[in-house]
Order: structure tokens, then C-alpha cells, then sequence
């Protein structure tokens, strides 16, 4: 423990000198007295100048330098510990008033005998041999009655007070011989730890026992003053004596408070000041008088340089002191905290994990400087995200360009990028040193910075000098699929002007993470995905909260909503789709809401601050509805409810087996889930305060409180504008394999367009089908295939990863299904003529990559259906997949 | 304050001592195996001189637990506004533990003064592990719990006379 090393209490202090040479010490010291006692008994001033000239001005030095020393020997402690070693003391326990008042006793002493030492014991020898054995029948009959030293030594006796003062940080630390055991009598015992019973007392709980001691010390340096410079009776009567005495020491303790109220240091400090200066002027006061009377005894005049010498060195002795007073209040103080902490009893297993974790690579993140061990594999983007670091999100595949970092040290520890991730840094503009954080998996020690860093590089038109049929494209929608095609034709044909029509009032920004704007601290900009050299400026106008009304296929021209016309070579449409809002009663009422665009988080958040909601049902549990449900019950100050039509969760994405994990985990955090049931009515009068909700058979219902009410219960295409004009529309706006509508000049691409009669509403694939269409336009003979859908849950602490078909088609089909309900994992895949069609992952991410890549590459599977089978998924990884995945 | 460690008298029992001492202990009734799952949810951070864990007034959301190194614990003095050091905590204490609770911002500054390795529960994590492994969120709670009434407790005592 370092408390012993910083503070050994007594038994803690190694035993240098041994017992007898105490025993006899204090024998030694007893006769001493008794000598005392002779002398003043038959030669009174041989008796006086022993006492006043010798011993007790050699005290305040003892106590100064080596206490430990004098509570040893002390005769009067050896009187006190006589009846204990007889054993016929009675050892009662101090009372409580005992205790309080025995300091107090203590000091009356003092006050009581030193100014009469100016006219009566400082002279009289029989009356000082009287207080001395006064003294020793007190020490006894202290020691007889009380248990311990607490009867007189560690209580009442007249030069504890100063021990406790001048003795406080003892230059040489004394191990305690008396006791015996000790029998813990007293609290704070200075015995016991000499370095700490003041400290103890001044700081204690009990603010009169601190009091007692604070006011001794402030008067000190007073009683000491008036001691030595108000003349002794006969001179001035005893009454002027007292007054004058008194009116000193009340300056001294009147100054003293004046310190401790006006000084900006610590009470104590000045404490411990006033204790080095009273030892000073005790000293100061004191050598002179004994030269005098050394000279009149000895009849040798001792020269003034020893005085000089003695007083400057204990003047030194008393800065020094000073110093390491001060130091160790600090360090006790530090000490005294440092018990408070909480602390773990054992660290064995902490060091055992240690240990086991030590070879793992090591993370550091500037501007923080942050050093993380982390788990090899692991992303930089699950890293930073678990340290809420701020970084953005988005597809978590590279492509969408939300979370691009730069790799000052160790790129080469790092999974290297795959062709969709170094197009997405190029098309960031990002220097070479450069990964995108959701892709890049550790391997090895890495040096990351959160600051994106520019290419100087300058972008080069592919195609220059190429001849293209158009000049002027339209794109309506700035989203995703808007977005990427402006980036491709821009990038081949860098002179045809593009004209982005954009509904919405904000730049390009990251869809996927608009429930972040939840969050505190953040603003659209931070979900911005405009690359920050968007090169296309100059040919590039972005129309925001512009409404395009009408296509005017004639003309090439489209009207939009401020009565202005949009001339055209090719149309690109990318409007997107909105949220689809179930029938549901009263749903026009303040406090319902959807979640599809930025703008409907910005009025959710207003409305969540100026109505203090607490209460959120979020109607629908797919995709939709569960990122912002996990976002709010991120936030102790909402309790979250969802309410899903279907039999569970992600209906969609997962089947019930897999749903049944991630259904328990939710609840885990809190949020309630209500499956076969949909939200019927919204109640309340100026706003939302309940919903109703029924179940799937309309036979009961069951009210729940509202304040917030978030559908989120699928999407619609919008494909109002592209109908009107005469385009051939299904659920989405039908295009070919290049995207293109039947229209020759407008394509349509995003979550509006259908292709190979499917609407696929994913980012990835609205970027595919925006290089597609974009390479059409420009003349490339490029055909969309159908991406393997890949969903990646965005929720901490549960990895859910679903990709293409989850149930068997036919009953040709196969299905494995590796689950470990103890660990909670579940891996599905599902076989279809030897070929994997899709999977789904929960409770683990292993082989996720892998298993895209099967699908998507469309791996003849036959050969390993056993090891499959078996759960060992590694032979997906050993086939040679183009990625890999972080196991 | 509690001074009892410095007078642990050899004889005494006083009930206070050995409560006080129990209560400031963590996760003390973890066995190995949940010790190792609990680990598995903190996150290791290697801190270099000088480097701090937690800034004074600033956001914390964390538990931290030192393992290796040493930290000193600065807060402003009452005059200037500099920060003075209060505490100095070693291998096997544990900060951070107000602002994870309240969501406060820190009360103190905790400070590296050697190069120094400690386990980061976030509230993330937290939030996870209760959902995982709940009875280690609730030991883990209970923990906290109990210190806090520890020292409501004590403080109590020094306002009794």
C-alpha cells in the first residue's frame, strides 16, 4: 500500500533502536526529573536553571526534529504507562465529552501556566516542584483510570499541543515503544501516525475539534511574544501583565483570522505558517536570555557567532520544515482522495485480458491524438463510431463517400481498397493517402486523421476532344442517383452544361444518416456528401428548392414551379420516391410525422424541443422505422415504441428466426417492440397524446401515450411527373437495361426507375444505374444488371447483414442454418441450384463479404455444400473472392 | 473526509473501516468468466504523458479503468484558475464514473504523468452490454449505486456534530 511508504503509521516504521536501550532511556529520563525535583527541593536555583535553562528550552527542538524521541522517554508518559505495565490499570474507554474537551484542558493548562511562569514558577522553585508532581500524579492517574494513552499522553497533557505543532513533520520518524499493542484509544492518534494526527484533526469532521487546534496555533506566536516582551511582575501588577498578554495574543490570533479570511491560500497553510513562526521567535526570543544566563552560571562567555549559528539553523531547519509541511498536507490531501476512488480489488483479470489483447494493432486518431488497441479486422469507421468520434456514415461499403479519411501512418496495415472504394475516392478528390473508413480494416499499427485530405492533383476529362451529340443536361433530383450521373457525364464531358433541378432545400447530402440530426450537435453540413473540390461548378447549376411541374417532351423543355421553362439534349429523372403513409386515422394532427427527408428531421427536432416529447411510437419495423427508434433510445429522455404489421421485425430483410435476435436485443435497450399490429388512430386534440394501435385482426386495440409519432412505413416512388408527360409508369417510371425511358432523351434512374420490372431503392444501386444511364447518354453500350441487394443494419451492438433472396423460392431450394442461440448468432444461407441466392447474418458479420461475393460472382457451390453445412465458411474466403472479409 | 486507512489501528473493529473499504470496491463479485465478457466491451486506450483522459467541463461519457501508468486528477483552485492537482490514482482505479452517470460534464481534469493504459467503458458499450449481458449492466450499476451512497453517506456524517 503507498499510504505506508508516504505515511507509515508506527508499525510501520522499521525498528531501529532496540527496546532496552529505550528502557533505559526512560529510566534515565525519569531520574533526570527526580534529579529536578532534588535540586529544586535543596538547591533551588541549580533546580530553576535545569528546568527553565536546560530542559525546557531544548523541548520545542526535540519535538521539531524527533518527536517520536520524546514521547518515548517522556518521564510523565513513562509515569502514565506505569499502572499498564503493573496491568493495574482499568483501561476505560475515554467518553465522548472526555474526548472533545481534553484538547481544550490541554491548552487551559498552557494558559494557565506559562504567564504564571513570569511571577511565580519561573522563581519559585517549591511551587514549580509542586506543578511538576502535580503534573505526574495527573499522568498517572490518567494512566490508571483510561486505556491506552488516553488518559493524559494522547489527551490532556500541556505539550501535546506543541508536539502537534512542532512536531507534525518530524524530521526523523520514531517507531512508538510504548504501545504495546496498541489498543487504538484515541482517534488520530499522534502516536500512532505522528506525520498525520494534526492533518487529520484539522480536517476532520469535527469542526470544533479543528477549531480547538486552529484557534492554539493562531495564538501562539502571541502568547509566545507576550511571554517574553511584557515585563515581569514586580515590574508592571499582574493584572497589567494579563492585560497586556491578552491584548497580544488577540492580535496574533486576530491577525491570524484576518489571513485566513482575506489570504487566498488554505487555512491550514497559514496554520502551519504560523507553527514555524512561532518556533522562530521562541528561539529568537529565547537564546539571547540563556546567554546571559549561561554566562552568570558558567562564568564563560560564550561568543555571539554560536548563538547566531544555532538560531540560523534552526531558522533553516524551519524553511526546510516549512517545505515539507506543505508538500505533505498536499500529498495527504492527495492521498485522502485517492481512498475515495473507486477501485477494482483485483486486477488479474483485467491483465489477464490485457495480456491476450497486447499483439493487437494499435489505432491513433488525430486532431484527439486518441491511441486505441483495437481487435484486428475491425474497420476504422465500427472504431471511431464505438469512440463517437465524428465521423459520418452511410452505405458502409465504400461507395457513397460519407466517411472518407486520410491515413497518415500504416497505410499498409490496412485491407487494400477495392475498385468500387478507389472510384469513390476519386471522385471525392482525395489524396492518395486517402480510405474510406467503413472499408478499411486494420491489420496492423495505423495513424488516421478525420481530416479529409485534397488531391492537388488536377482532374483530367476522360474523353477530351471526344465529340458528344448534347450540350445541355437536366437532371431532375439532387439526390444519390441525381448526383452520381451529373459526377460521370461531368467527368467525360466536361463542357455540356448540367442543370440539377433539386426539390429539396439542401445540397446533396447523406439520406442515410438523417436520423443523426438528432443528435446534438448536429447540422445538415454535417451529413453533406458534395465532395469539397466539386469540380463540376462551373457547368454545374444546382437548382435547390426548385419544383420541376411539368416535362414538355416537345419542346425539351421542362416548366418548373416559378413559371420558368428548362430547355434539354437528355432528361435524366431521379426523383427519388417519398415516404408511403398508411391510412391512418386523424394523422394530420401536430406531432405526426415522416422520416424521409432531412427537412422532416429538422421540424421533428424543433417540434421535439418546443413540445419536451418523451414518448415516440414509430409505426413500421423495417429499415425506416428502426434507425431512428435505435437513435432516439440512444437518449435516456425517450422511451421508444415500435409498431409492426408484419410477424416481426425487418420483414423484409429478415425471417423470424433471425428477427427473434435482433427483436430481444432491441428490447434489451429499452425499446418496445409490438408485432401484428398497426398504428389505427392518432388521439388528441392540438396534437398527438395517443395512438391507437390493433392488431392484425382488428379485434383488439390497445392505446398507447404519444407525444411523437414517426411513420415510417415504406416508400412510394414519385413518378407523378414523368407519368404526366406520357411516360410509360408501372409502381416506378419503366426503363431498359440502360435506364432510359421509352423516351430516347430521358432516362430515369434512383428509386424512381424500374428496371427488369423491379424497383430496387438502394443507394448502391441507384449509383450503379446513374453510371449506367450517364455512360448511355455518352455513348457506351453499358446494361444495368440487378445488384445483390447487401443491408447492413446501422445499429450498434448487433451486426444484422441480410443480402438477396432470404427464403427458398422453390423446393428445389436449399437453406443452411448455423445458428448458436448461447452466443447468439445466426448465419442463413439460402442454395438454389448450387449457387448461394442470398444470406442473412445476425450476431456476426464473419464471411459477410464473402458471401456477397459468392452471390454476386454466382460461385458453383456444390463441392463445398459439407463444410457449409458445417458452419466453416472459411473455403468461401480460400476460393479466391475479390474481397475479403474482416475474420 | 475518512482517515481510517491512516489509522487502521491494529486492534479496532470498527464496523465503518471494513464498510467503507466494501464499498469502494468494483465489480468485486464478477467472476472470471463475466470479468473476460465485461472486458470484451471496453475499449483498450494507451495514454502518453502528459495526455488527458478526461478534461474538466468537458463531455465524458466513459468509465474508465486504469491498468497500467499513473494519472493525476486536476481541478481548478478555488483563487487562480489554474488546475491543481487533488489526487493521484493508480493501477486498478476508476474514473469518469459522475459524468457516465449524470451526463454532466466532468468535474475534474484526469491527466496522465506516465505513459499509461486503461479500459474506456463507453455509454455505447454500456447500452449494449445491457442488452447482451444484463446482469453485468446491473452488477455494474449496482456498483456505482452502492458508491454513491457511500458518499452520500459519509457526507451525511460530516454534517452531523
Amino acid at each position: 500500500m503507498s499510504l505506508a511508504k508516504k505515511f507509515p503509521n508506527y508499525m510501520q516504521v522499521k525498528k531501529v533502536i532496540p527496546d532496552w536501550v529505550w528502557h533505559f532511556s526512560r529510566v534515565i529520563s525519569f531520574l533526570c526529573v527526580v534529579a529536578i525535583c532534588y535540586f529544586l527541593y535543596e538547591k533551588p536555583k541549580i533546580g530553576l536553571f535545569l528546568f527553565w535553562g536546560v530542559f525546557i528550552p531544548a523541548l520545542p527542538l526535540m519535538f521539531f526534529i524527533a518527536p517520536g524521541v520524546w514521547r518515548n522517554i517522556c518521564p510523565m508518559a513513562s509515569v502514565n504507562q506505569l499502572s499498564r505495565e503493573l496491568k493495574i490499570n482499568k483501561g476505560i474507554a475515554a467518553g465522548k465529552r472526555f474526548k472533545e474537551y481534553s484538547y481544550v484542558i490541554a491548552i487551559t493548562l498552557i494558559y494557565l501556566i506559562i504567564p504564571a511562569r513570569k511571577y511565580l514558577f519561573s522563581y519559585n522553585a517549591t511551587s514549580l516542584l509542586l506543578l511538576i508532581i502535580f503534573m505526574m500524579l495527573l499522568a498517572f492517574i490518567g494512566g490508571l483510570f483510561f486505556k491506552g494513552k488516553s488518559g493524559w499522553c494522547a489527551s490532556m497533557c500541556p505539550l501535546l499541543p506543541f508536539q502537534q505543532i512542532y512536531g507534525q513533520t518530524p524530521f526523523i520518524n520514531v517507531r512508538n515503544y510504548h504501545c504495546r499493542p496498541c489498543v487504538g484509544c484515541v482517534e488520530n492518534c499522534y502516536d500512532f501516525n505522528p506525520n498525520i494526527s494534526y492533518l487529520a484533526m484539522l480536517y476532520g469532521s469535527d469542526k470544533y475539534s479543528a477549531g480547538y487546534r486552529k484557534f492554539f496555533v493562531s495564538s501562539l506566536p502571541g502568547l509566545i511574544i507576550a511571554f517574553f516582551t511584557v515585563p515581569n511582575p514586580p515590574l508592571i501588577s499582574i493584572m497589567s501583565m494579563y492585560t497586556a498578554a491578552l491584548s497580544i495574543i488577540a492580535i496574533s490570533i486576530a491577525v491570524y483570522f484576518i489571513l485566513t479570511t482575506f489570504v487566498k491560500i488554505a487555512d491550514t497553510n497559514i496554520a502551519i505558517l504560523y507553527g514555524a513562526i512561532s518556533i522562530n521567535l521562541f528561539y529568537f526570543f529565547i537564546l539571547p536570555l540563556l546567554d546571559a544566563q549561561y554566562s552568570a552560571v558558567f562564568g564563560i562567555n560564550i561568543p555571539d557567532f554560536v548563538y547566531h549559528i544555532v538560531y540560523i539553523t534552526i531558522f533553516s531547519l524551519s524553511v526546510v520544515w516549512l517545505v515539507r509541511t506543505y508538500r505533505k498536507e498536499q500529498a495527504f490531501l492527495g492521498a485522502v482522495s485517492e481512498e475515495k476512488s473507486l477501485r477494482i480489488k483485483s486486477m488479474a483479470p483485467v491483465h489477464e485480458f490485457e495480456k491476450k489483447h497486447m499483439s493487437n494493432p494499435v489505432v491513433t486518431i488525430l486532431p484527439s491524438n486518441r491511441r486505441l488497441v483495437v481487435n484486428p479486422g475491425e474497420s476504422l469507421l465500427e472504431i471511431m463510431e464505438a469512440e463517437k468520434l465524428p465521423v459520418q456514415s452511410g452505405c458502409r461499403v465504400g461507395m457513397c463517400g460519407a466517411d472518407p479519411v486520410t491515413i497518415l501512418e500504416g497505410y499498409e496495415n490496412l485491407d487494400p481498397p477495392s475498385e468500387e472504394e478507389k472510384a469513390t475516392l476519386l471522385r471525392l478528390g482525395v489524396s492518395e493517402r486517402s480510405r474510406m473508413a467503413c472499408c478499411a480494416r486494420v491489420k496492423g499499427p495505423v495513424t488516421v486523421s478525420l481530416q479529409p485530405e485534397l488531391s492537388h492533383k488536377v482532374r483530367v476529362a476522360q474523353a477530351e476532344g471526344a465529340q458528344f451529340n448534347f450540350n445541355n443536361l437536366v437532371i431532375i433530383g439532387n439526390g444519390v442517383a441525381g448526383m452520381t450521373a451529373a459526377y460521370h457525364v461531368n467527368t467525360i464531358h466536361p463542357n455540356c452544361k448540367i442543370t440539377i433541378i433539386g426539390r429539396e432545400s439542401h445540397h446533396y447530402y447523406n439520406r442515410m444518416a438523417i436520423a443523426r440530426l438528432l443528435e446534438s450537435h448536429s447540422h445538415i453540413s454535417d451529413i453533406s456528401l458534395l465532395p469539397k473540390n466539386w469540380a463540376i461548378a462551373p457547368y454545374a447549376e444546382c437548382w435547390l428548392n426548385t419544383i420541376a411541374m411539368k416535362i414538355d417532351r416537345e419542346k425539351k423543355s421542362v416548366e418548373i414551379g416559378i413559371h420558368e421553362y428548362v430547355s434539354y439534349d437528355k432528361l435524366i429523372i431521379a426523383t427519388g420516391s417519398s415516404s408511403y403513409i398508411p391510412p391512418i386515422e386523424n394523422k394530420n394532427l401536430k406531432g405526426c410525422f415522416k422520416l424521409r427527408e432531412a427537412d422532416d428531421v429538422i421540424q421533428i427536432r424543433k417540434y421535439i424541443q418546443e413540445h419536451d416529447c418523451h414518448r415516440v411510437v414509430i409505426s413500421g419495423g423495417g429499415l425506416l422505422g428502426l434507425e431512428p427508434a435505435y437513435e432516439f433510445s440512444q437518449y435516456e429522455r425517450f422511451s421508444v415504441s415500435i409498431v409492426e404489421r408484419g410477424p416481426h421485425l425487418l420483414m423484409r430483410q429478415l425471417d423470424t428466426r433471425a428477427a427473434k435476435y435482433l427483436h430481444s436485443y432491441l428490447e434489451g435497450l429499452g425499446i418496445h417492440i409490438i408485432v401484428n399490429a398497426e398504428v389505427k388512430k392518432v388521439i388528441g386534440k392540438k396534437r398527438v397524446v395517443k395512438v391507437q394501435v390493433t392488431d392484425a385482426n382488428q379485434q383488439n386495440e390497445k392505446i398507447l401515450n404519444c407525444d411523437l409519432l414517426l411513420i415510417c412505413a415504406g416508400i412510394k416512388p414519385n413518378i407523378q411527373i414523368a407519368k404526366e408527360c406520357g411516360l410509360a409508369v408501372n409502381r416506378g417510371v419503366i426503363v431498359d437495361s440502360h435506364m432510359r425511358t421509352e423516351d430516347p432523351d430521358i432516362y430515369a434512374i434512383g428509386d424512381v426507375a424500374e428496371v427488369n420490372g423491379k424497383i430496387e431503392g438502394l443507394w448502391v444501386s441507384s449509383m450503379q444505374q446513374a453510371k449506367v444511364a450517364s455512360q448511355h447518354i455518352l455513348g457506351k453500350e453499358t446494361a444495368y444488371a440487378n445488384v445483390v441487394p447487401m443491408t447492413i443494419l446501422k445499429i450498434a451492438g448487433i451486426d444484422v447483414i441480410s443480402m438477396g433472396v432470404i427464403e427458398p423460392r422453390t423446393d428445389q431450394d436449399s437453406v443452411i442454418i448455423i445458428e448458436n442461440e448461447r452466443e447468439k448468432t445466426y448465419r442463413k444461407l439460402v442454395i438454389s441450384n448450387n449457387k448461394i441466392i442470398g444470406a442473412i447474418l445476425v450476431g456476426t458479420k464473419l464471411y459477410a463479404d464473402d458471401v456477397h461475393a459468392a452471390i454476386e460472382n454466382e460461385i458453383d457451390v456444390s463441392a463445398m455444400m459439407a463444410l457449409l453445412r458445417s458452419g466453416d465458411w472459411k473455403i468461401l474466403t480460400i476460393k479466391g473472392m475479390p474481397k475479403l472479409s474482416g475474420s | 473526509m475518512d482517515f481510517s486507512a491512516f489509522f487502521n489501528y491494529p486492534n479496532a473493529k470498527e464496523e465503518n473501516v471494513e464498510e467503507s473499504e466494501q464499498s469502494l470496491y468494483f465489480l468485486q463479485s464478477l467472476q472470471e468468466d463475466d470479468w473476460q465478457k465485461f472486458l470484451a466491451f471496453t475499449q483498450i486506450r494507451i495514454f502518453e504523458k502528459s495526455e488527458k483522459a478526461i478534461v474538466y467541463k468537458e463531455p465524458n461519457q466513459s468509465i474508465f479503468i486504469v491498468s497500467s501508468g499513473s494519472f493525476d486528477v486536476l481541478i481548478p483552485s478555488r483563487q487562480s484558475k489554474e488546475m491543481q492537482k487533488v489526487a493521484e490514482i493508480k493501477e486498478g482505479s476508476v474514473f469518469g464514473e459522475l459524468s457516465f452517470l449524470d451526463g454532466l460534464p466532468c468535474s475534474a481534469t484526469v491527466m496522465a504523468t506516465t505513459p499509461s493504459k486503461a479500459f474506456e467503458l463507453t455509454k455505447q458499450a454500456f447500452e449494449i452490454m445491457t442488452s447482451q449481458e444484463p446482469h453485468l449492466s446491473n452488477v455494474l450499476m449496482y456498483d456505482l449505486a452502492r458508491l454513491l451512497s457511500y458518499r452520500l453517506r459519509r457526507t451525511t456524517k460530516m454534517l452531523m456534530l
